[in-house]
């Protein structure tokens, strides 16, 4: 029981955790700190996903997304900023639009999703046999196999396209040099 | 009113509590992607839709088909996707702000039919 | 069994030869790159050709090649033959083109590289048979796309990569949540056990309308068409060209794979969004195509109504629905490359791109503007030009399926568009030459893509042959899904 107790504790504090820092990311008007709060949001996924029981994709969580792709984004913020870093404010009418588009759809899809019914499968409360446990080998072995339950295709497929973004990345941000070379 | 504290935690968040969640984080996405006009912000939201689409895919793994691992794998493909699409964003951006000085997406109007 | 892989393992090994030959040849010596790619996709057209009656799948069944994608795969090899073809006077930089307004591209065997690559990914597109699958190969087909549309060094290509980053980033966010639904009211990954898995519930209608927004985006169906206009602008011209048809087909195929293999038992509850849609996109693509001066907007809009007249032949489990489709889709690629094969010569040699660039070309470049003047009616949908034919076949299908309404929009918008693609050709051929406008130098890879993609175009409507190939190939394949 007390472990329901802590689990369901933990969601709320790290649902309101990440929704806090969500709201301060999209309101505050000083990109870096968006970066920052971003951040937040994705550490909180990451123990989010613990609690889900895939304690490897949290790793990769904070790892590539946390630890990269942030850090990634705050290079392009410092690449990009002219003017100290601070975004000018978007006109009332475009907030009201967007305001009224993000709420229509939270409300319609939480409506939906607290309606509907979905197939739980019934094996999660009891015999936990069925479950995988050890998801972290599952993921690998599944991400190798050729076989019927295998992701070697796609993970191939992942591998050009981090390939080609690379190259692509290159190509586009290296600086111009004089019509050379030729 | 403890005892119904205790009562109402010992109920672990099923899958709406859940769905409710990401498409709460998505709608902050979706407003943050429509009033950003710092193109990485914009980016920034984008990371936030994605997330909150990864999120899914875990929590569904985990409460409709425990018995395999395609949710947790599909996440996995999830980030390597993000972590693509914010590359080559970011070396656009950084090329088009040696252009003109700005990322600001309200001064893209240079080209008019 | 491997050889059902191989036109895909063929794209890929030119790709990296290409990555690897770039790196040891000096910049003259990068000529050899071009023909070396367009060898790469023939060989892979030929592995398909090889392959054809053979039908089957791979890797646990996540990687599968019916009728259909030999068709798609070989749509998509060709169209990206043919822009490595339109770019190439603008990579090499050719001597005839000395006097080239336009500044060359830069960076070919990346260029050739990156386009085999999002090649590869439209093809394993066709042939994905899971979710995962079907979505990692859609975005090999979109990223790479973002960087080749901003190639380019000026302020509009960085504008325009920075749409089309930030749209294609937003579709693929909508695309993935309506995909995570999907997967959540099944608890499958595979198309075909997700299609047997649903039953029609709110959940279901909203994860269509995210994945039909996702799609929206990538087919230019209004209302999520806008950012077309200024991507096609500030891309480079066979980029804009390339985006034009491969994007879109590559759109078309995704939504073969959704709309048939997993909504294909919902026909009766989708028919009339998809009337909706295709009018609205139509007349919009029209009435905005109407009021452009620059011919690479005006192609975008173009381009978007066309995608209207497309989806036409998702309305109803017709059995000839599938081929009209692809027919269609074949002409408009064909058709369309040819017109741009004209501007892109054009430009490349004036450095301009409105209209009204074009007067009196009829005079100066007589071959150029027949070629072009045949392109335009041949996407106005002119009898007996292969547009029309095309046309006539999804008309027909609209109208069997009870779409009267949709039958007679699409013949109004038919005619509102011979009044626009007519502004065209009356430049050419009434309004006279500007003061001392001098013939244009054809160069000879220009000379013959629009040559025979032109001839390929009027052959397509003269001759049946091939819309019956491609009829008795993919009759049966519908009724796998629809029931």
């Amino acid at each position: 029981m007390i472990e329901n107790i802590v689990h369901t504790t933990l969601f709320y504090l790290f649902a309101a955790f990440a929704v806090l820092c969500a709201l301060a990311m999209v309101s505050t008007h000083r990109i870096l700190r968006a970066a920052l709060y971003l951040m937040g949001v994705l550490g909180a996924s990451a123990a989010f996903y613990v609690l889900l029981g895939a304690e490897f994709l949290a790793g990769v969580q904070i790892l590539v997304y946390v630890g990269g792709i942030v850090i990634l984004l705050v290079f392009a913020v410092m690449l990009t900023s002219s003017n100290n870093l601070i975004e000018e404010k978007p006109s009332l009418l475009r907030k009201l639009v967007a305001l009224i588009l993000s709420a229509s759809f939270f409300g319609i899809s939480s409506g939906i999703f607290l309606g509907a019914t979905f197939n739980v499968s019934s094996r999660l409360s009891g015999a936990s046999s069925e479950k995988i446990q050890d998801t972290t080998a599952a993921i690998g072995r599944a991400l190798l196999d050729q076989g019927e339950k295998g992701y070697v295709l796609p993970f191939e497929i992942i591998s050009l396209l981090l390939l080609s973004a690379l190259i692509g990345g290159i190509v586009i941000a290296r600086k111009t040099q004089p019509e050379g070379g030729k | 009113m403890g005892e119904n504290l205790v009562s109402f935690l010992e109920k672990t968040p099923d899958v709406s509590h859940w769905l409710v969640l990401s498409s709460l984080l998505f709608s902050i996405g979706l407003y943050g992607l429509l009033t950003r006009r710092n193109a990485v912000g914009i980016l920034m939201s984008v990371e936030l839709l994605l997330n909150s689409g990864a999120l899914n895919f875990i929590l569904f793994n985990r409460f409709i088909s425990p018995g395999n691992i395609d949710g947790q794998v599909m996440s996995i493909f999830v980030i390597a996707i993000a972590a693509a699409e914010v590359v080559v964003g970011m070396a656009i951006f950084v090329a088009l702000f040696q252009q003109r000085k700005t990322v600001d997406v309200t001064q893209m109007n240079m080209m008019k039919g | 069994m491997f050889t059902l892989i191989l036109p895909e393992l063929i794209v890929i090994l030119t790709a990296f030869l290409i990555l690897g030959v770039d790196l040891f040849v000096s910049e003259k010596n990068r000529v050899v790159l071009a023909p070396l790619t367009l060898v790469g996709l023939g060989a892979a057209t030929a592995a398909i050709f090889f392959q054809m009656p053979e039908a089957g799948a791979l890797f646990g069944g996540r990687f599968a090649v019916d009728s259909v994608t030999w068709w798609f795969k070989f749509l998509f090899i060709l169209s990206t033959g043919i822009t490595i073809a339109l770019s190439l006077d603008m990579l090499d930089g050719r001597k005839v083109l000395e006097n080239a307004q336009t500044p060359r591209l830069r960076f070919r065997g990346e260029y050739y590289t990156i386009l085999l690559f999002t090649l590869s990914g439209m093809m394993f597109l066709v042939s994905a048979r899971d979710l995962i699958t079907l979505y990692v190969s859609l975005e090999l087909a979109t990223i790479p796309l973002f960087v080749l549309a901003s190639w380019k060094r000026d302020g509009n290509a960085g504008e325009a990569g920075l749409k089309y980053v930030i749209m294609g980033a937003l579709a693929s966010a909508l695309l993935l949540y309506g995909f995570s639904l999907l997967y959540g009211l099944t608890g499958q990954t595979d198309l075909h056990a997700i299609s047997q898995g649903l039953t029609p519930s709110p959940l279901l209608w909203l994860a269509v309308a995210l994945i039909v927004s996702g799609i929206g985006f990538k087919m230019t169906i209004v209302p999520f068409h806008f950012w077309a206009a200024e991507v096609y602008q500030g891309a480079p011209t066979p980029i804009t060209a390339y985006l034009s048809v491969a994007s879109k087909g590559a759109g078309l195929a995704l939504m073969f794979q959704l709309f048939f293999r997993v909504f294909g038992g919902f026909f009766k509850d989708w028919q009339i969004a998809i009337a909706v849609f295709a009018a609205l996109t139509m007349t919009l693509g029209n009435l905005g195509a109407i009021v452009q001066n620059n011919i690479k907007r005006f192609m975008a809009f173009s381009a978007i109504s066309q995608a209207g007249y497309m989806i036409m032949g998702f309305l109803g489990p017709q059995k000839e629905s599938i081929a009209s489709m692809i027919f269609y889709m074949w002409v408009y690629v064909i058709t369309n490359l040819a017109v741009f094969g004209v501007i892109i010569f054009h430009s490349n040699q004036t450095g301009k791109e409105e209209i009204t660039d074009y007067r009196g070309l009829a005079q100066t470049n007589p071959l150029m503007a027949l070629g072009m003047m045949l392109g335009l009616f041949g996407l106005a949908g002119i009898p007996p030009l292969s547009g029309f034919v095309g046309k006539f076949f999804l008309f027909s299908i609209a109208s069997a399926t009870g779409f009267h309404w949709l039958v007679a929009v699409a013949a109004v918008n038919s005619t509102i568009s011979l009044y626009y693609y007519l502004r065209i050709v009356r430049q050419m051929y009434i309004e006279p030459p500007a003061a001392g406008a001098k013939a244009l130098e054809v160069s000879p890879v220009l000379g013959f893509t629009v040559t025979t993609t032109v001839l390929a175009s009027v052959a397509l409507g003269v001759f049946p042959f091939f819309y019956n190939i491609v009829n008795a190939q993919t009759s049966g394949w519908m009724s796998l899904f629809v029931k």
